[in-house]
């Protein structure tokens, strides 16, 4: 008996501090490490090299964010990638949230192949999309505007908002539908005060997926986009290319995390227990 | 408030399964009526369509004589509990309750009083601000009542709304709905597969299989005088032999069958043809001694296959010929397994059923 128990203890232990710890030693080599050599890569003084043996620089300095902020538009890019990401984000929801709920709550034909086919912009590499996307838009005259370029992240956005939203909807228990119109609910309050707050955490999690996924695209951003509209992407990857500046690019990379995290912290802060609730109630 | 519902000639199908085979009954004002069956008879379909969840494909469904086929499920102001209690997860207690005033559109002034009366009379005073899936089933589904009777519907549906509820719990929350609907006066029909709770709830059953009515009685007369072999089987437990008539004798009727003589003392048969003998398990009395044994009774001997203990009741199974009969009998009886035993059954309760 006292060995069963020890074992059983060894697994309580095993789940509640070990598997955590391991999981956050992964994320520290994941996401600190990287984080904290683009921080320092952005300080380094650019009259000391920074090289091995040296595991920090030996001269610190913020002359590359000053030099950034003073040579690029970094806050008029800001601004555009969040007008951008802004504007996507609504489209997507508007063309998704019914669609998603045609899918998932109506019995269509084909509906199972329809929800692969949603897939497949998925699949087309970035580049190629931007290639032919930029050729018609510029057609249509869509170029150079903030429309073309959030309706060609729509494009790319979409798939996954959709995904997301239709397994939102299909997993909704009829019965709460038909108790809503029972109780004399019609077809906009059952909108509005069944589907809505039961789609709420697929939602937020589907937006903060489109909203940073718009910005920090390149490839549709920079060839409709460019050379009138630059977003935060395009001036990072000026700096990736020929001539590769590691330190002006960590600096571009930290800029471009900041409304990044802003916007986590706020559907964090959002996201109620209530919510949570509903994903996870008793049904 | 109440109202008196009609069912005519309902027909459904799933592509080539037809669930409802067309049902007709009516039910007055008030009345508390089961749709009794197995799973797959078409008790659910019909409380469905009753609800507006699901349109007939052909006949009507009325309420006090008005055709409601083309009403829409939120204006036909009926309740519905459901077997998963279908509470909005993400509305605290109160907000459940209220959200069917909210959609009919009752007085602001009203709503405090109104949800309050209807938490006390199901027992959740105080529980306003809890979650629905901080609460245990029972309490979940007093919620789910809570919220049907506080919109005062004129219809109460019940899709089997306690068959997630362990045995105990579903006894008394039982009690609670019959009362609840007795002191409100509002028709209710209740879905259910257990006899037991069909039994005890209803005024009236209405016995399904395969999507047609079998008979619609009070429960007493569904039990007692079944009117077929479906039926008999179904609500409680019958022994069932087949059997021929032969002749009838002033109250007698003599009836011949695989098991020997039977004679039938029932004036409510309507056929002769096609029919079973039947009894309950528990009409029959064992006869301790074979020479002497009671008058006015049909004897059924067998041998003994298994003799159960139940706690309050002995039940023993008898083997006849090729028949398996069961005896219900006081838990006093030592009766043991393995040895020859004959019981009586009353002629007046051997009955013959249809089939």
């Amino acid at each position: 008996m006292p060995d069963r128990n020890r074992n059983r203890s060894l697994t309580k232990k095993l789940v509640a501090f070990i598997i955590p710890a391991c999981l956050g030693l992964i994320f520290m080599a994941w996401f600190v490490v990287p984080m904290g050599m683009a921080v320092l890569w952005s300080l380094v003084n650019p009259d000391y090299s920074w090289s091995y043996p040296q595991i920090f620089p030996s001269h610190l300095s913020l002359y590359h964010w000053k030099h950034v902020f003073r040579y690029t538009n970094i806050l008029g890019a800001i601004k555009n990638s969040l007008i951008v990401a802004t504007m996507t984000t609504i489209g997507s929801v508007i063309l998704a949230i019914p669609t998603a709920y045609a899918i998932g709550r109506r019995k269509l034909i084909g509906s199972e192949t329809f929800k692969i086919i949603i897939l497949l912009p998925m699949a087309m590499p970035g580049m190629a999309m931007a290639i032919f996307l930029g050729r018609m838009f510029s057609k249509w005259g869509l170029s150079n505007s903030y429309l073309g370029i959030a309706l060609a992240h729509i494009l790319c956005t979409l798939p996954l908002l959709l995904r997301i939203l239709t397994v939102s909807f299909e997993s909704m228990p009829q019965d709460i539908i038909d108790a809503a119109s029972n109780l004399g609910a019609n077809p906009w309050y059952r909108f509005k005060e069944v589907y809505v707050p039961m789609i709420v955490p697929g939602l937020i999690a589907g937006c903060i997926f489109t909203f940073i996924g718009s910005m920090e695209e390149f490839n549709l951003s920079f060839i409709i986009g460019a050379p009138r509209i630059q977003t935060v992407p395009t001036i990072l990857y000026s700096y990736l290319g020929y001539n590769f500046l590691r330190t002006n690019a960590s600096v571009v990379t930290l800029v471009m995390m900041v409304p990044n995290i802003i916007v986590l912290m706020l559907t964090e802060h959002f996201i109620k227990t209530e919510y949570l609730g509903a994903a996870l109630g008793k049904m | 408030m109440s109202i008196r519902l009609t069912v005519d000639n309902v027909k459904l199908s799933y592509g080539d399964f037809m669930a409802l085979k067309g049902v007709s009954f009516e039910i007055e004002s008030g009345k508390f009526v089961t749709l009794l069956g197995p799973s797959g008879c078409g008790k659910t379909t019909l409380l469905r369509c009753i609800a507006g969840f699901l349109d007939p494909d052909e006949g009507n469904i009325l309420f006090d004589g008005k055709r409601v086929n083309d009403v829409p499920p939120h204006k036909r102001n009926t309740a519905m509990c459901f077997q998963s209690y279908a509470l909005f997860p993400h509305k605290n207690i109160y907000e459940n309750i209220r959200f069917g005033l909210r959609m009919h559109k009752v007085p602001l002034s009203e709503h405090e009083a109104r949800i309050h009366e209807a938490m006390e009379m199901v027992g959740l005073t105080g529980m306003d601000n809890r979650k629905p899936y901080e609460l245990s089933g029972g309490q979940q589904q007093r919620v789910a009542l809570a919220r049907c009777v506080v919109v005062r519907p004129d219809l109460l549906l019940f899709d089997e709304p306690l068959s997630n509820l362990d045995a105990k719990l579903r006894e008394k929350v039982r009690v609670e709905i019959r009362d609840l609907q007795r002191k409100l006066g509002i028709t209710a029909i209740y879905v259910t597969h257990d006899q037991a709770e069909a039994l005890a709830i209803s005024d009236t059953i209405i016995a399904m299989n395969h999507g047609v009515i079998e008979q619609i009685d009070e429960p007493r007369r569904i039990y007692d005088k079944s009117a077929n072999r479906f039926v008999a089987d179904f609500i409680g437990t019958a022994n069932l032999v087949k059997g021929s008539f032969r002749e009838r004798d002033e109250l007698n009727l003599v009836v011949d069958s695989e098991n020997g003589t039977f004679i039938v003392q029932d004036d409510d048969y309507k056929e002769l043809d096609d029919i079973s003998v039947a009894w309950r398990p528990e009409d029959m009395v064992p006869v301790l001694d074979k020479e002497n044994p009671p008058a006015g009774c049909n004897l059924v001997t067998g041998i003994v296959r298994n003799s159960v203990y139940m706690g309050e009741r002995l039940d023993v199974f008898l083997s006849c010929g090729n028949n398996t009969f069961r005896a219900s009998v006081a838990r006093d009886y030592l009766i043991p397994e393995g040895t020859e035993f004959t019981f009586a059954v009353p002629f007046s309760k051997t009955r013959i059923v249809k089939g």
